[in-house]
């Protein structure tokens, strides 16, 4: 009994040696108490406890509610001085179960205000030398005066409505509180001067094209529009400072536009009066695009536009269009559009995609862009769900990439004499991929743009990756595969933020609004969750908030509840942090089986004062890098190295399993590191010595406890001469250098280009 | 690409795709002492460099002209703006050429290192003159020593003893 229980306090001090030597380093200094930092707490601390409105599953609540707005717009254009006049009777719905005592309406044209404090929201300097274009517009000339200016806000009987305008954001102060379930109808009358958005920028104007004199308007934001109410933000009235979009709300649309009557208009919504506004080629060529399917019909042709752009119309003409179920509405209108049109099939109903585009946009633009809307429309409906609209339109502006319910403003712009690139050709169908795709992303499922840029343009961006691959094979995508984003994660920690921040105060947009999030999708899906689980999540997401307003928590909750995968790490990492991807191959050694233990075990007996005799049968093992390696060990059959393995094989195991025992001869010990501050699965390619390869991962819950590195045993039938760590950087590893053993030198870039030349 | 650049005074709305939001270049300065050698890697906005290529050559963009005239600009360009001095001596930039990534055109050059220095100085106004709002951000890289480094036309130029 006593050898016995000597035996296993031996065994034991062998197991914990080194773990014990740790502790007695440690314990020199008393050691403080803290908070968890462990990559796998839950997200308890940053997510709200569920409620009635939004479940813990992600689905919206049984209570779950939003507002409705409703608008009926007259609207009237001004060509020769670029002049909107607008009216709207506005029927808001109090959806809430609270009762409101006033209502927020959204100004956005005021940030262009002279005095807007947009304009002073970022530091600027003086210099040395700055081009004339600039210097002419930034310093010697006023600054452009745009802004509602609200004629009247009266109630349904015409009185007029106390009004508090601050900034972007006006209050309506009810004359008594809107109930719970109740409706309230006012009108608002108002007019602004539209500034043309090639110079001064926004998301809508128009461009001026001074070798005809005429004008292309693309225009948005062109109506006071009520902020949301919800269960998250109250009012989101965070005034427009210009990077964070838009917090809209779903209603119903009846705008009627009055212009020029040469004028073609593509909007939100479906045309209620073709017959009065097309004339009688133009409507034939309409019915026809209805149906065709193959290819669009032009409806208008540059030939007629050419012709078009000599002579302006003094009269007018009025276009009506009704819209169900949007949250914004858009227009364009110019003499100057060319006008194509084609049908794509959805379960027994056609969606129409069009294109408006000037003779600028040429040849391009007839050849690609209405046959790029349609095929967004069908891959992003397989990802999400059915596109819902009747329509789907790209409008072609200089350098623009705007999105709104139904139309979008898109860039691509040929040289004067037809000629472009495939750089120009590629931005463009992806900016019209990635535009059209907005309206399933943020248009349908509804999120709040103002506060969280991501769930929309990194959704989006997302979903415009998997299109363009499916566009073509090796599409050239900006966005998207784990190895671009790297520059951006490996980068200056102070221009870096969360993705998990507001749009406005963040250094670099692109990347955190639309690159990370991306391709943060994306290796979840290709790597992480598998494509199966991922797309099915993605799909409950996006059906389970179609027409509603989700949250960030929504879509982290969803895509776990319809997983079964426990992401609360991911997202920690990847959203709530700027920590990136570095893990490496610390040491790699092969063991061997030996009949004397190895120096390090001597050492600890000789310590507790035990013989070798005293221990019951052990199994030694002696690694390559051991001080009492011998090189006899390489030879000959591991098995008959030990003689307790041997007699306890032999005792247990009949000669036949023994044989296949003995093809095992590998044992090796890889010890993993982790330099950078994200987790993830550890992806490894072994490399045996018949040049056949084979791959291994380890789940992310490895580094569950031990945040810095980790060791694994390796038995292998044979032996591996290469190790690579994620072979197909598919984990945007920031760091190759310790990817591979033996160590590699990893050519840098500039040693590739440099040998690339040479030859 | 006609991809027009954000922060002009009267707006500085983005727009949703695609704009870069800066003007900015990246340039990965890396001294391999035992090779002697410091090897450069700047990326470039393609429509900046393109703008500025427009101005001095009336017009022209750099989508229609043949690739070893617009090495010839980049070269130029970089031998002007990129300088490197060590212990005060202006250093000879060894151009080593020049690839497209997407919408960024990635240059190589090289720097020949004879003895080891006590102190580089570095001056990056690429796109400077052109872009007074242009920032260039300098990595340098010397064994386990690492540094970002943000330039402006106010502040060009940085030193490492």
């Amino acid at each position: 009994m006593i050898n016995l229980m000597r035996y296993n306090r031996v065994l034991n001090f062998i197991c914990f040696f080194s773990f014990l030597v740790i502790i007695a380093q440690d314990s020199a200094e008393i050691e403080k108490g803290g908070k968890s930092s462990n990559k796998f707490k839950q997200l308890y601390e940053e997510f709200s406890t569920p409620n009635k409105y939004r479940a813990a599953s992600g689905a919206p609540g049984e209570d779950y509610y939003h507002q409705k707005v409703d608008y009926v717009i007259d609207v009237e254009l001004d060509e020769k001085n670029s002049i909107l006049y607008g009216t709207e009777k506005i029927t808001y719905t109090n959806n809430s179960p609270d009762d409101l005592e006033y209502l927020w309406i959204q100004l956005d044209q005021n940030i262009r205000k002279k005095d807007a404090p947009a304009l002073e929201k970022n530091p600027s300097k003086a210099t040395n030398l700055k081009q004339i274009e600039k210097f002419v517009d930034e310093v010697l000339l006023k600054p452009f005066d745009g802004g509602f200016n609200i004629e009247y806000v009266r109630d349904v009987n015409g009185k007029p409505l106390k009004k508090i305008i601050n900034n972007t954001m006006m209050l309506i102060d009810l004359p008594v509180p809107l109930k719970s379930g109740d409706k309230y109808i006012f009108s608002i009358k108002w007019k602004y001067s539209i500034n043309n958005h090639v110079t001064k920028r926004g998301r809508s104007g128009y461009e001026f094209f001074p070798e005809d004199g005429n004008k292309a308007y693309i225009i948005a934001q062109f109506f006071p529009r009520l902020a949301v109410y919800n269960d998250v933000e109250g009012w989101q009235n965070h005034q427009f400072w210009g990077n964070g979009e838009f917090a809209l709300n779903f209603g119903d649309y009846e705008v009627n536009i009055t212009v020029p009557a040469d004028h073609i208009i593509e909007a939100t919504g479906e045309l209620q009066n073709p017959k009065e506004v097309l004339s009688k080629v133009e409507m034939n060529r309409y019915k026809k695009a209805l149906t065709s399917f193959d290819k669009p019909v032009i409806i208008v042709s540059q030939q007629e536009v050419e012709e078009k752009e000599k002579v302006i119309s003094e009269k007018k003409k009025t276009w009506s269009f009704i819209a169900k179920n949007v949250r914004d509405f858009g227009f364009a209108t110019s003499r100057k559009f060319i006008w194509d049109m084609m049908a794509v099939p959805f379960k027994g109903r056609n969606v129409i995609a069009s294109s408006l585009y000037p003779k600028e946009g040429n040849p391009l633009w007839e050849e690609f862009s209405t046959q790029v809307v349609a095929h967004a429309l069908k891959v992003y409906s397989k990802y999400t769900f059915d596109y819902p609209y009747p329509k789907a339109v790209s409008v072609h502006a200089k350098n623009q990439g705007m999105e709104y319910p139904m139309i979008c403003w898109n860039y691509g712009r040929p040289e004067k004499d037809g000629s472009y690139s495939d750089r120009v050709k590629y931005g463009m169908i992806s900016v019209i991929i990635h535009e059209v795709g907005h309206n399933f992303f943020p248009m349908i499922v509804n999120s709040d743009e103002r506060q969280w840029g991501w769930m929309d343009e990194g959704l989006d961006t997302f979903v415009q990756y998997l299109t363009e691959q499916e566009f073509m094979p090796n599409y050239p995508s900006r966005r998207g595969s784990p190895s671009k984003i790297v520059p951006y994660m490996s980068g200056n920690q102070s221009f870096i933020s969360p993705i998990m921040s507001n749009p406005e105060n963040i250094h670099q947009l692109g990347p955190n609004a639309y690159g990370k999030p991306a391709t943060a999708l994306n290796i979840l899906r290709e790597t992480i969750m598998g494509k199966e689980l991922f797309d099915f999540a993605f799909k409950t997401y996006s059906q389970r908030w179609m027409f509603k307003h989700p949250t960030p928590e929504d879509f982290f909750r969803t895509i776990e509840d319809a997983s079964a995968i426990d992401l609360d790490w991911f997202w920690r990492g990847w959203f709530y942090s700027t920590d990136f991807v570095d893990i490496g191959i610390k040491n790699f050694k092969r063991y061997y089986i030996s009949s004397e233990p190895s120096d390090k075990v001597d050492n600890i007996l000789e310590g507790y004062g035990i013989s070798k005799n005293e221990l019951s049968p052990l199994v030694f093992m002696v690694s390559d890098q051991d001080k009492s390696f011998d090189s006899d060990l390489k030879e000959g059959n591991p098995v008959d190295k030990s003689f307790p393995l041997k007699q306890f094989l032999k005792e247990n195991y009949s000669d036949e399993d023994i044989e296949k025992i003995k093809l095992s001869n590998f044992f090796y010990e890889i010890e993993f590191e982790k330099p950078g501050g994200l987790v993830m699965p550890v992806i490894i390619e072994l490399t045996y010595s018949d040049g056949s390869k084979e791959n291994i991962k380890y789940p992310v819950q490895i580094w569950r406890k031990n945040n810095n590195s980790f060791k694994k045993l390796l038995v292998s039938e044979k032996e591996i001469i290469n190790v690579a760590l994620d072979p197909n950087k598919e984990t945007a590893d920031v760091n190759l250098l310790n990817n591979n053993w033996p160590k590699k030198e990893i050519l840098s870039k500039f040693d590739i280009y440099k040998s690339k030349i040479k030859n | 690409m006609q991809r027009y650049v954000l922060i002009l005074l009267c707006s500085t709305l983005t727009i949703s795709f695609g704009v870069h939001q800066y003007y900015i270049s990246a340039t990965k300065v890396v001294y391999l002492i035992n090779k002697n050698s410091i090897q450069c890697t700047s990326r470039i906005f393609l429509d900046d460099l393109q703008s500025l290529f427009k101005q001095s050559h009336s017009g022209n963009s750099l989508e229609v002209i043949n690739e070893s005239e617009f090495d010839f600009f980049l070269k130029n360009h970089l031998f002007e703006n990129f300088n490197l001095y060590i212990d005060q001596v202006k250093q000879n930039q060894l151009y080593v050429g020049s690839e497209f990534e997407d919408d960024i055109v990635v240059c190589y050059f090289e720097y020949r290192v004879q003895k080891s220095p006590k102190k580089i100085e570095i001056r990056n106004t690429i796109l400077m003159n052109h872009i007074d709002e242009q920032k260039n951000i300098v990595h340098l890289e010397i064994g386990d020593f690492k540094k970002s480094y943000l330039l402006t036309l106010n502040k060009s130029n940085f030193f490492k003893k």
